[in-house]
């Protein structure tokens, strides 16, 4: 049931075919689990935030520093050297204090996994460790929640939206880490706004019940010609670690 | 026939360029064309392309004209306009 502050807020988007009331209502009463918050859990944390859902939960630890300011729109100059999760937080409360914030500064580890699944209704994954990254699919997978995979590098985004049970995991993607990933990749904060968008848009949609998520596909964007590309992906490896069937 | 070969992520820097053109009978494996293109990029390309075994790394996603190929012994196939290698990427 909305409000009459809801309805005044989300009057533009209640009219968006497909969504209305209903829609609203649903993410209104839902919990978003964003890990982490730089150039794409960021501007992807203030669309779910735009959008209405009822909670977001922040998941970064590490203080903000000069070179993250080139794609982290949450933050501001003055608070370099400050707790990056905090200061997202206060940008979104300013922003919609009406939505429950939560801001956990840590990132996402074995002892906290099960515990911020738990309480989450989606997860984005926007980290750039794979250790993390394959460490919240499992999770997912284990408490069969939605999964939102968001990736940058240069000009190039990529979006896998993860449904576990139904389609491939991140397991079943890349069944190890890259041995050449490099924690610092050059990008352009744009690229990171852009590709946090598309994210934003496959989790709004899937958790209000509308159009079409992109599921089994990875969702690719090239910037630099303005390429967009949906690969179909292979179905679920019956033999992946995290989701595949269970040894006979 | 021309295929054109996409190159995504770290393997584009790896490549400098992001795609090139070949020429590819349909009856060449997408594993032939891969290990072309590799040979042609040497060094950091083909490390991150194949293990020190001289297998595809399992992390290499391949795609040929948006459809994943996880067995990269089959034929290129009639009328494929393009292959992609994708190197998985992450956040930040």
């Amino acid at each position: 049931m909305l409000s009459d502050t809801d309805r005044a807020t989300y009057e533009w988007q209640l009219d968006v075919p497909g969504f209305g009331e209903a829609g609203q209502a649903k993410l209104r009463s839902s919990t978003a689990l964003v890990s982490r918050i730089g150039g794409l859990g960021g501007p992807l944390a203030m669309s779910l935030a735009a959008a209405g859902f009822g909670k977001i939960v922040l998941v970064h630890r590490g203080d903000l520093r000069e070179d993250d300011l080139n794609r982290q729109t949450l933050m501001a100059r003055g608070w370099i050297g400050r707790s990056r999760v905090e200061c997202a937080a206060e940008t979104l409360r300013r922003f919609k204090p009406e939505i429950e914030v939560e801001a956990v500064d840590a990132n996402f580890a074995e002892e906290n996994a099960a515990g911020l699944v738990a309480g989450a209704d989606i997860v984005f994954d926007c980290a750039p460790l794979f250790e993390e990254r394959f460490l919240m699919n499992r999770e997912c997978v284990r408490a069969a929640k939605p999964l939102i995979d968001c990736s940058m590098y240069a000009m190039e985004g990529q979006v896998i939206p993860i449904l576990p049970g139904r389609t491939p995991c991140l397991a079943c993607i890349y069944p190890e880490a890259p041995p050449h990933w490099r924690r610092r990749f050059p990008v352009i904060g744009a690229v990171s706004a852009l590709v946090a968008q598309i994210g934003a848009l496959e989790g709004i949609k899937q958790v209000a019940g509308f159009g079409e998520v992109a599921f089994g596909q990875l969702i690719a964007v090239d910037a630099a010609t303005m390429r967009f590309d949906k690969i179909r992906l292979a179905p679920r490896r019956a033999d992946c670690d995290i989701c595949g069937d269970p040894a006979p | 026939m021309t295929v054109r070969l996409n190159y995504r992520g770290q393997l584009a820097g790896a490549a400098g360029r992001s795609s090139e053109e070949v020429e590819a009978d349909p009856a060449d494996t997408v594993l032939s064309l891969v290990l072309a293109a590799a040979r042609r990029a040497g060094g950091e390309f083909e490390a991150m392309v194949f293990d020190g075994d001289g297998a595809p790394r399992r992390t290499l996603l391949v795609a040929s004209d948006g459809e994943q190929v996880v067995d990269l012994s089959v034929p290129v196939g009639e009328d494929v306009r393009e292959i992609t290698l994708m190197p998985p990427i992450a956040g930040g």
